[in-house]
């Protein structure tokens, strides 16, 4: 219990979320899978507000997932799979799809009580890993 | 009439065409269908006009299975209106997959359909003292903030309405005290239905003031109607002539004791909580009130094979709305008391004028609550899977009468919890989806085969214990309510129940009641 009261106050409003994400990006007109990852993690960064409560959930999944993961393997997951693909200006919008679409489907995983996307906990763990 | 038993000549035979024991939802809804059809009525009630310690300790009992926080003594009420005295008011009607017999929930199924009773809900309505009977939310006026749209594959919304002032004491007292051919008999306990020497019918019913006043009732009808524990008690009792109890041939009475569990579950970390705690709180509609539940869907029940099961969302109130520092202070006056922490609330009202100002006026133009939220909570209401050893039975230990008190066996099956982890997979799931918040779990939620915690409720509801059925086998009850083995005797009220859905079950007692009386005035009158 006591756990859970105290991720009550650090989680109040983890942004990345709760916040619909608007695109941000100036248009490039390439896809993900031929930009380098610097610019995925710095997108990233910016659709997030670099928040820490994201960081703090990707440390979380880190810390309780039994598998060594590394940015590569998170990038590379099946729940990044719009978003890898998407064009730099689409990837907020493609993000919510993907999200909305882990939760139709019941991919979701727990951390710390807190039931979340898959996708979204991955993009966590990207911003912790980064 | 009403009439004291006090004063009845002692050792007298009252005679009348329908006894009906036990002035509660169903036995005062019986009595008031019966007025004016020329059948002598007989209503006896254990308890006075007001509530009475020495009366009201008849109800004490032993719990032996899971622990309850609403004791028997204290969820139920043993005067006239019964434990409509204390009912929060919660109606609406059961879901049309709750009658159906699903082959996923054994002993399931009624004898009657949803569309059996829908006429009958609409006049329990009237008698609740709600108004028009419908659960269509482009018809019950939602406020302007939409519902979310879930997914029919996992969630629905459904309504509660609330009956604010049905206290039937208070509302149909009157009523009954000025009928021709009804008497009410106040403080008169039942000890004993004595059958007839065919033995297929009852003869006489004994009754006891506590002050050993003792009078008999012959009556054509006996209905008993003292609620979902006391019915199957009286029954058990009665073991002189048949000696597993009236009614208790195939060892059913007292057996599939259900309830409707009740536990806050989880918390939403919301996206906007102010939207959503308003969405989901009680809103005003002619007078009565509305609020939405988030239920899972009769698609999900079906093809998950598991239970119907709700929630509640609420905001948890916050400590320095001055608004609710007014409201409680208010309240205590009202009670004739000075205000615990008088000039802290003050001080709260004060400190926050500007918001208790706006939050007066949305609750005089009957808007929901829109005050500060620290936090979301979701409270579970599950139905419970009928179970043969969730049981009423008897204790050794006995009341002033001699007789033996109540024992309660409450038990919980593994598809009651698999229901409720279901429906919070398929809550958080549709929150996330819709962006509304994250669901922030309870520990045991997320712990394979845990058990849900004996904080878990009742919510007073007592189920299932004389249960209706066309199988003599299978139920205490037919669908007329009569019971199989006993001619003249019909039980009302929740015990008749086979399942209990999701809904809270006064709207449905209260139903079933006037579908009775319909049936005794179609035979008798």
């Amino acid at each position: 219990m006591r756990r859970r009261l105290f991720l009550a106050g650090l989680v109040s409003v983890p942004c990345i979320f709760l916040s619909d994400i608007s695109p941000a990006g100036q248009s490039h007109g390439l896809s993900l899978v031929k930009i380098q990852k610097d610019d995925l993690l710095g997108y990233l960064r910016r659709i997030t507000g670099n928040s820490d409560n994201a960081r703090w959930i990707g440390k979380r999944y880190l810390a309780t997932t039994a598998a060594e993961i590394d940015l590569d393997t998170l990038i590379s997951d099946r729940s990044m799979a719009l978003i890898r693909n998407a064009s730099l200006s689409d990837i907020g919008t493609a993000y919510v799809k993907q999200r909305a679409s882990d939760f139709l489907h019941g991919d979701v995983l727990i951390i710390d009580n807190h039931m979340l996307a898959r996708s979204e906990v991955h993009v966590c763990a990207i911003l912790a890993l980064s | 009439m009403i009439l004291d038993f006090n004063e009845v000549e002692n050792g007298v035979n009252i005679t009348a065409d329908i006894c009906i024991i036990g002035a509660g939802a169903a036995g005062i809804t019986i009595a008031r269908s019966l007025i004016g059809t020329g059948l002598k009525v007989c209503l006896v009630e254990s308890g006075g006009l007001e509530a009475n310690a020495e009366t009201q300790a008849l109800y004490t009992g032993e719990d032996i299975g899971r622990p309850d926080r609403f004791t028997l003594d204290v969820s139920r009420l043993r005067f006239f209106g019964g434990t409509t005295n204390h009912w929060g008011g919660w109606c609406g009607p059961l879901d049309e997959l709750d009658f159906t017999a699903r082959d996923w929930v054994p002993f399931s199924g009624w004898p009657i359909t949803r569309r059996d009773l829908d006429p009958y809900y609409a006049r329990a309505h009237e008698i609740c003292l709600l108004d028009d009977y419908t659960y269509d939310p482009d018809k019950l006026g939602l406020p302007d903030t939409p519902l979310p749209k879930f997914h029919i594959d996992k969630l629905t919304t459904r309504f509660w309405r609330y009956s604010e002032p049905a206290l039937f004491n208070r509302h149909y007292q009157d009523e009954l005290k000025n009928a021709d051919e009804l008497t009410v008999y106040l403080n008169a306990n039942l000890l004993e239905l004595t059958l007839a020497k065919n033995g297929n019918g009852i003869s006489q019913a004994l009754l006891s003031s506590l002050s050993g006043r003792r009078a008999t009732v012959s009556a054509k009808i006996f209905v008993l109607a003292c609620g979902g524990i006391e019915n199957a008690r009286l029954l058990l009792l009665q073991n002189k002539q048949r000696q597993h109890g009236l009614c208790n041939e195939n060892d059913l009475v007292g057996r599939f004791y259900i309830t409707h569990f009740h536990i806050v579950s989880a918390q939403i970390i919301a996206n906007d909580p102010e939207r959503l705690g308003v969405i989901f709180s009680r809103y005003r509609k002619n007078g009565t009130h509305v609020r939405p539940a988030v239920c899972l869907s009769e698609k999900a029940q079906v093809e998950h094979k598991v239970l119907n099961f709700g929630v509640s969302i609420e905001r948890a109130l916050d400590p320095d709305s001055g608004f609710l520092a007014l409201r409680d202070i208010r309240e205590e006056l009202s009670e004739g008391e000075w205000p615990e922490d008088f000039p802290e609330k003050l001080w709260t009202v004060i400190s926050d004028l500007p918001d208790t100002v706006g939050d007066l006026y949305d609750h005089f133009a009957g808007n929901p609550y829109r005050g500060k939220v620290n936090r979301i909570d979701v409270t579970s209401h599950g139905e419970q899977a009928p179970n043969r050893d969730s049981r009423i039975l008897l204790s050794d230990k006995r009341d002033i009468f001699g007789q033996r008190k109540v024992q309660r066996n409450w038990q919980i099956t593994g598809l009651d919890e698999q229901t409720i982890r279901i429906g919070h997979k398929f809550l958080g799931e549709e929150l996330g989806r819709l962006n509304l918040g994250r669901l922030q779990l309870h520990d045991w939620l997320l712990e394979e085969n845990a058990a849900i915690p004996d904080e878990a409720t009742s919510f007073a509801h007592h189920i299932g214990t004389t249960r209706m059925s066309d199988d003599p086998r299978q139920g205490v009850v037919n669908a007329d309510c009569r019971a199989h083995s006993v001619s003249n005797l019909y039980i009302a009220g929740s015990s008749v129940y086979p399942t209990a859905g999701f809904m809270n079950p006064t709207l449905t007692i209260v139903a079933l009641a006037i579908r009775l009386a319909d049936h005794l005035k179609n035979r008798f009158a």
